[in-house]
């Protein structure tokens, strides 16, 4: 059993696109954000796919604020990562943030990415890899 | 391996919610990941019912020390919306997968950790963990509400990676097989 701890204190809450692009038709079907993470070392958060029946939606929000809550409270750096062409970011951006406004937490670092960007693929790495 | 939609133990995505000394990585399982990618899997991340109970300072536990009658309420939470998300990819023609983490006081498949004795006091040794056969609280759990609803039984894998003598290429190619089907 191996004690040693090799964890970043890094962690990006990220949409369900950015690991499974398959779900979205219309989208560029590309791992590039999932890549950059990847090699910059951050755990992943994925939230469920946007088009989650709507009575089951408040339950996840409910869970990743509450990790939010957590890593805050332990200092670990932690940022969301939205999808501009995506509803609500594709995190369901707009109920998270209530959420979290309504326990009085701070908003974690927001980080957007554009259809040209994903498209383009160009400077997705360092945007990534600056985000802490 | 198209159509395949693989939920994995929370750690596998996310290495900063492991119990503390146990993240063999700074973020992610990457092998995995990526294998399951390359093979056309959707992938689908579990609640980790353990880091939302007693947060990321935990200590290690055992699977004794989570059979209580509160963690297993919170852990059916969590498997009613993850049998949810399910059957939700039922609906489109995926064939779900699950893969647990072996050895896991929660996540076990195949393999847990027990001692009903052992407090998890943080200067008792690693040792009086004992990895003996059955499965993690949380798999458990998950797995009753699945048979609830009268979801189909599927694949639920076990991956010993935090176990001494784990083998990648061995597992690697016990996933394909096991992927292929």
């Amino acid at each position: 059993m191996s004690l040693r701890d090799s964890r970043s204190y890094k962690v990006v809450f990220a949409p369900d696109y950015v690991i499974n692009p398959e779900n979205y038709p219309d989208m560029p079907k590309t791992l590039k954000i999932y890549e950059g993470i990847k090699n910059a070392g951050y755990g992943i958060v994925k939230l469920p796919a946007i088009d989650l029946p709507e009575d089951q939606i408040q339950d996840w929000i409910e869970i990743v604020a509450d990790m939010i809550e957590e890593y805050q409270k332990r200092g670990y750096a932690i940022a969301l990562i939205t999808i501009e062409c995506l509803e609500d970011g594709g995190v369901w951006l707009s109920r998270l943030r209530a959420e979290l406004e309504s326990r009085g937490l701070k908003i974690p670092k927001v980080v957007e990415f554009s259809r040209g960007e994903l498209e383009k693929d160009e400077n997705l790495f360092s945007k990534i890899g600056s985000i802490f | 391996m198209g159509g395949k939609a693989v939920f994995i133990a929370h750690c596998i995505l996310n290495q900063n919610s492991k119990a503390l000394g146990f993240a063999s990585r700074p973020g992610l399982v990457e092998w995995l990941i990526d294998f399951l990618k390359q093979g056309g899997c959707v992938v689908e991340q579990l609640p980790c019912p353990e880091m939302l109970y007693l947060g990321v300072n935990r200590w290690w536990h055992t699977r004794d020390q989570y059979d209580t009658p509160g963690f297993r309420r919170h852990c059916r939470r969590f498997a009613k919306m993850v049998a949810g998300l399910m059957e939700y990819y039922l609906r489109r023609g995926h064939t779900i997968v699950l893969i647990g983490i072996d050895g896991s006081p929660s996540c076990g498949v195949n393999l847990t950790g027990r001692n009903p004795y052992w407090g998890g006091e943080p200067r008792a040794s690693a040792e009086q963990y004992q990895v003996v056969e059955g499965m993690g609280v949380w798999v458990e759990e998950l797995l009753k509400e699945v048979e609830r609803r009268g979801i189909k039984r599927f694949k639920v894998i076990g991956l010993a990676m935090d176990l001494p003598g784990f083998d990648l290429k061995e597992t690697l190619k016990m996933l394909e097989a096991e992927l292929e089907g």
